[in-house]
């Protein structure tokens, strides 16, 4: 196992190059470049004053140099300074990542919470009422785009009943501190998670239905029916723990969605988080925020992704990776 | 697995057609699913004769009309207007035509990247396999919707632009469901019998093999595309998708932002719509999955 | 007796209570995200300016986002030499900084000097210039402060007016980089205490404020981006003050918990137009199309009705702008189709789209896509000049894009026929449209030798009346030209919680903030 885990993580550095290299290329493509941002079109008619601003910029540099540069120097922990804030990025990403992992993460677990026993049910009492209007509800969920249901929700929750707050993280108004602050924050979260889970819920429901239904169809059940062992031994013992692990692979895979998606719901909320700041950054041409974005999510994914098949191989002893 | 009884290529086509009527039989018991596919056809068909079908231009406006603010649905506008005076049920015919058009472009798209990689990777193995699962794992781990935004810039906003970007960042699944299939079908009796009469690889591949692959590659394709509309209406909600003024639900729903509170017709008509799409393609894909896909009969 | 000590010792129970909590109330004021920069010698875009404003000060007020009038700041007074060539500047006395240090004329010249350097890359440097040639200094005293000129200008005290900052926060330390950027000293109502990333921006009072220390103790600007976003705060009672607009405008209208008032911009919204691409040279087919575009329309369903429709390609602030005296182009689609036919313009193969010797009148219409305002223009300019005949294709670009592709002043070749824009231009000094108007690398590519001629006499005029005359010239001239069809200037309308009063604070649509004097808000005691 360990050697397997240590073989996935170093396949990961080429990927983390490529990655990086591409983007770095991509964003060279496109039309426009940072130093036009810098410009205030009733004084920037200046060009020495333009190449000034490229020059401290670093942006008259040709490509390959300043990926290497960049590289050396995000390898050595330096991310440098965002173009638009003049801020380190560090600050500018450390400030942020907290907020959308706490968002993200905690809409990750509702939907798990609440998309494996509606699987559950859904399975267990397969074309039955409930299980009709489980799948058809679960497959509305999915089907309503995010931020219609996010303004939706600002209007009735927040503004008709005035139960949730509309927009931030904290209350700007009064200063609290201690526990006050965390139920404070917990009051914000509310409204975003919701959204953020409803796409999810749907589909995982859905998701562990079937996989349900596939263990309960495969022989060893039957067999273990058959024995007349008690119907929700079967289920807790056998059914339930292997219908669980497809369902970590797609938790797994879906960590990067929930957290670079988040973006549409951040935006509406006005969450402090990183999807906000990563498309500012594409929109103002910000290299060195658009790769600390880019390679933090893609590491990010990656990681998830192998904690995924680390807990799945714990779930299942029947895989091991050791040969693979 | 094992109902799927291994036969020589000969039978091979009618142990298919023999799947195929028992799929559609149970597609057809999944009644919603039969509604869904009724409703998606209707929409196809709006979507095709749209010209024909919208009652006014959905790019005229009619200013005298709306002054300033969207116009309730009348007997003159059915769904009323939007605050140009540009009649509403146009535009949203206009927009379905264009969210479904995005959508099923797209998907085919990413059919034909994923399929053509996976398969190549699936029946060959080996180096070729190794590096094109390399570059499926790329794409896995890039940011979509981050390098979907910088791809809209480089490309401008057109219509093809937004196809190939959502194309381009969201094969990797169907390429590795079609190399998992590629891989245990080629090890099959079937395939191996095609080898011993020597039949070229890429008969193999698009004869023997890609056949069986089919009713997955269905399911999979028509639960991507409700995935690729969402992704167009996000993408015109922030203003990056569909260019102005042509209608597509998803710009629509960002123009009815601002009228939330006064016009309910403006997001209850595109959202609405959306919705029901997505609705029934999922429908359909599931309806399609319980039918076709052995695993889950 | 008793009664009446009673009563007494309950009012002041009561006045000092409402003392502390006026002291500890918060205003929260809207910006749309994170700053660029908390620095007044670089802030030059929304966000931070929505800060800035509230902690620096120029030396007199009327400059760029820094209202419409030249009144004393910083200075107290100031002095004029006969000949127009030296500003002696009397320079408030015992006014500190943030930090307690006082504030001297050497703050003021290391200001300008900073500004002057050339690696410094700051914006106000060519405020500082004269034919390429920058202003002399002079340090007299600790509140005496000169400027010397190599010949009159009249846009100087605009020019001047430029955020002052501490001489002693740049000691150690470059300006590009200096940590004053991120936390910075001024002299303004409010200082800089917390930057939230992302969220908000707090500010406390400056007991020392040399106009008084302002009534609400803390000031906070949270980023809430999009009118509908801040429309929601401000009715969940998140936000206390914000700028709204178009249909947002509906919950707040007749809701005594809320007060609207109503004050104009200094901003324009237009369609430029790039003068030298081939069809759109000629001034009559800018003129026609002028015609055919019913700017009304669009005030109406952009701006809920609240936009000034122009007849003047200057902003009403301008000393020079009179209402009525040039010809408005009054919205007439039937007699724009005829001045276009009569320019050789007619659909001869019965496509719909209008052409001459074989050419096809098309128009790339670009925009900044991400503005939702430009965004909700091009459909009515669309579709107005279509039904001309008009070939119109709208090209939407991102930010850096329409960087490069619109807001370019480097360039004479422009890759669009048109482009829909909008400025901020200040005040009311002409000379600030200089870029726009009288530069051939200018959006417009417009390049009038008798234009530019008008703009270099006029600001080496000093004598008002000539220069009124110089201008209402320049008015006439560019008006006919019609390089930009202004569509309209917008009126801002400030929502505000109605237990707040913003009477002495001033609403001004020409700060940045709408507030001229921030210190001065203070909420009633409901």
């Amino acid at each position: 196992m360990i050697r397997y885990i240590i073989r996935r993580l170093l396949l990961a550095v080429p990927l983390l190059l490529v990655i990086s290299a591409l983007t770095f290329v991509i964003v060279e493509i496109a039309p426009g470049d940072a130093a036009q941002m810098y410009i205030d079109p009733e004084k920037g008619t200046d060009p020495a004053y333009i190449e000034q601003i490229r020059r401290n910029l670093g942006l008259d540099q040709p490509i390959h140099v300043r990926y290497v540069a960049w590289l050396g120097q995000t390898l050595s922990g330096d991310w440098g300074f965002s173009f638009r804030s003049r801020r380190a990025v560090t600050l500018e990403v450390g400030d942020r990542l907290p907020n959308t992992l706490l968002l993200g993460g905690t809409a990750l677990l509702l939907s798990f919470v609440l998309a494996v026993p509606i699987g559950v049910i859904s399975a267990f009492k397969r074309y039955s009422w409930i299980d009709y209007t489980v799948t058809t509800l679960s497959l509305v969920g999915t089907s309503i785009p995010i931020f219609w249901v996010a303004l939706l929700f600002i209007q009735v929750f927040a503004i008709q009943m005035d139960w949730f707050p509309a927009s931030g993280m904290r209350s700007v108004r009064e200063q609290y501190t201690g526990w006050q602050s965390v139920i404070d924050v917990l009051h914000h979260m509310i409204l975003p998670t919701i959204v953020l889970a409803l796409a999810q819920i749907a589909g995982w429901s859905r998701y562990q239905r079937s996989a349900l239904l596939d263990v309960l169809g495969q022989d060893y059940i039957r067999t273990a029916r058959g024995k007349g062992v008690r119907e929700r031994r079967v289920l807790i013992l056998h059914a339930l723990r292997n219908a669980l692990i497809p369902m970590i692979t797609l938790v797994g895979i879906s960590v990067p969605s929930v957290v670079t998606g988040a973006f549409i719901t951040e935006t509406i909320f006005s969450w402090p988080g990183i999807g906000r700041l990563g498309v500012d950054a594409v929109s103002g041409r910000d290299y060195p925020v658009i790769m600390a974005v880019t390679m933090l999510s893609a590491v990010l994914i990656i990681l998830s992704s192998l904690l995924a098949d680390i807990a799945y191989a714990w779930a299942d002893p029947r895989i091991r990776y050791e040969q693979s | 697995m094992s109902s799927r009884s291994s036969t020589l290529p000969l039978s091979l086509v009618s142990d298919q057609h023999r799947n195929e009527v028992r799929g559609w039989q149970l597609f057809r018991r999944h009644r919603l699913a039969l509604a869904s596919g009724l409703l998606l056809l209707m929409f196809i068909g709006i979507a095709v004769f749209a010209d024909q079908v919208t009652p006014y231009d959905p790019n005229a406006t009619n200013t005298d009309y709306a002054r300033g603010k969207p116009q309730a649905p009348s007997f003159e506008y059915a769904l009323g207007t939007d605050n140009y005076g540009r009649d509403y049920l146009s535009r949203t015919i206009s927009g379905v035509r264009v969210s479904l058009f995005v959508g099923i472009s797209a998907v085919i798209f990413q059919l034909l990247i994923g399929v053509t990689i996976g398969a190549l990777a699936g029946y060959f193995g080996g180096w070729l396999d190794n590096l094109l699962m390399r570059i499926t794992d790329i794409f896995l781990a890039i940011p979509a919707f981050m390098l979907l935004l910088i791809l809209a810039g480089i490309l401008g906003g057109t219509l093809l632009a937004l196809i190939f970007a959502i194309g381009a960042l969201n094969w990797m699944t169907v390429a590795r469901l079609v190399r998992g299939q590629f891989l245990s079908l080629r090890e099959r009796e079937f395939v191996m019998a095609g080898q011993c009469i020597g039949a070229s690889h890429w008969r193999l591949i698009a004869v023997y093999i890609l056949p069986n692959t089919i009713s997955s590659i269905i399911v999979a394709a028509t639960l991507s595309i409700p995935g690729a509309i969402l992704t167009e209406s996000a993408l015109s909600f922030l203003g990056l998708g569909v260019p102005p003024p042509n209608a597509s639900l998803g710009n629509m729903l960002g123009g009815a932002q601002q009228w939330i509170r006064t016009a309910w017709w403006m997001w209850i008509v595109p959202g609405a719509t959306i919705s029901l799409i997505v609705l029934a393609f999922n429908f359909v894909g599931d309806g399609l999955r319980d039918a076709l896909d052995p695993q889950l009969r | 007796m008793r009664k009446l000590s009673l009563i007494l010792i309950l009012f002041v129970i009561l006045s000092v209570s409402a003392v502390s909590a006026q002291e500890s109330s918060t205003l929260i004021v809207q910006s749309n995200g994170d700053p660029q920069t908390l620095s007044g010698l670089y802030a030059n875009d929304g966000n931070s300016l929505s800060v800035v404003t509230f902690l620096v000060e120029p030396l007199v007020l009327g400059g760029e986002n820094w209202g419409d009038s030249i009144e004393p700041a910083l200075a107290e007074s100031w002095t004029v030499s006969d000949d127009g060539l030296e500003y002696t500047f009397n320079l408030r006395q015992g006014v500190k900084w943030h930090d307690g240090v006082e504030f001297t004329a050497a703050d003021v010249l290391f200001t300008y000097q900073v500004v002057l350097l050339e690696e410094n890359a700051i914006d106000w440097r060519s405020n500082l210039l004269q034919n390429g040639e920058p202003f002399g200094f002079e340090v007299v005293d600790d509140y005496t402060f000169k400027v010397i000129l190599t010949q009159p200008d009249a846009t100087v005290l605009t020019a001047l007016s430029i955020p002052i900052v501490p001489a002693h926060a740049f000691e150690s330390t470059n300006v590009v980089d200096a940590p004053f950027n991120t936390n910075p000293i001024g002299t303004g109502p409010y200082r800089f205490v917390e930057w939230n990333t992302g969220e908000n921006i707090v500010l406390e009072a400056n007991a020392d404020y040399w106009r008084g220390a302002p009534k609400i103790g803390r000031l906070v600007v949270s980023f809430i981006e999009g009118v509908e976003n801040s429309a929601n705060a401000l009715l969940a009672g998140e936000l206390d003050f914000a700028r709204i607009d178009g249909a947002d405008l509906t919950p707040f209208q007749d809701n005594p918990d809320f007060t609207i008032v109503e004050a104009p911009r200094d901003l324009m919204r237009y369609v430029g137009f790039n003068v030298q691409s081939e069809l759109y040279s000629d001034p009559a087919v800018r003129q026609a199309l002028a015609v055919g575009l019913d700017r009304n329309a669009v005030i109406d369903a952009v701006a809920g009705g609240y936009g000034i429709l122009p007849d003047s390609v200057f902003n009403r602030s301008v000393f020079v702008y009179e209402e009525g005296r040039n010809a408005q182009y009054a919205f007439d689609p039937e007699a724009a189709k005829q001045q276009l036919a009569d320019l050789g313009w007619t659909d001869s193969d019965g496509n719909g789209f209008l052409d001459k010797d074989g050419q096809e009148l098309t128009l790339n219409l670009a925009y900044l896509g991400t503005w939702s305002l430009m965004q909700n223009i091009s459909p009515i300019v669309y579709d107005n000049w279509r039904a001309l005949g008009v070939n119109v294709t709208l090209v939407p670009l991102d930010d850096a894009a329409a960087n490069t592709e619109i807001y370019d002043n480097q360039n004479v070749e422009k890759s669009y026929d048109a482009f829909l824009g909008g400025w901020g231009l200040f005040g009311p000094e002409p000379d600030h449209y200089r870029n726009y108007l009288a530069s051939e690398t200018g959006f417009f590519a417009y390049n009038n030798a008798d234009v530019i001629a008008l703009f270099d006499e006029g600001r080496s005029t000093s004598d008002a009346d000539a220069r009124y005359g110089i201008y209402e010239q320049a008015d006439a001239l560019l008006w006919q030209d019609l390089p930009l069809i202004p569509i309209f200037q917008p009126i801002g309308v400030y929502v505000f919680r109605s237990d707040l009063n913003l009477e002495e604070a001033e609403i001004n649509g020409t700060f940045l903030t709408g507030l001229k004097f921030p210190g001065n808000a203070y909420f009633v005691e409901s």
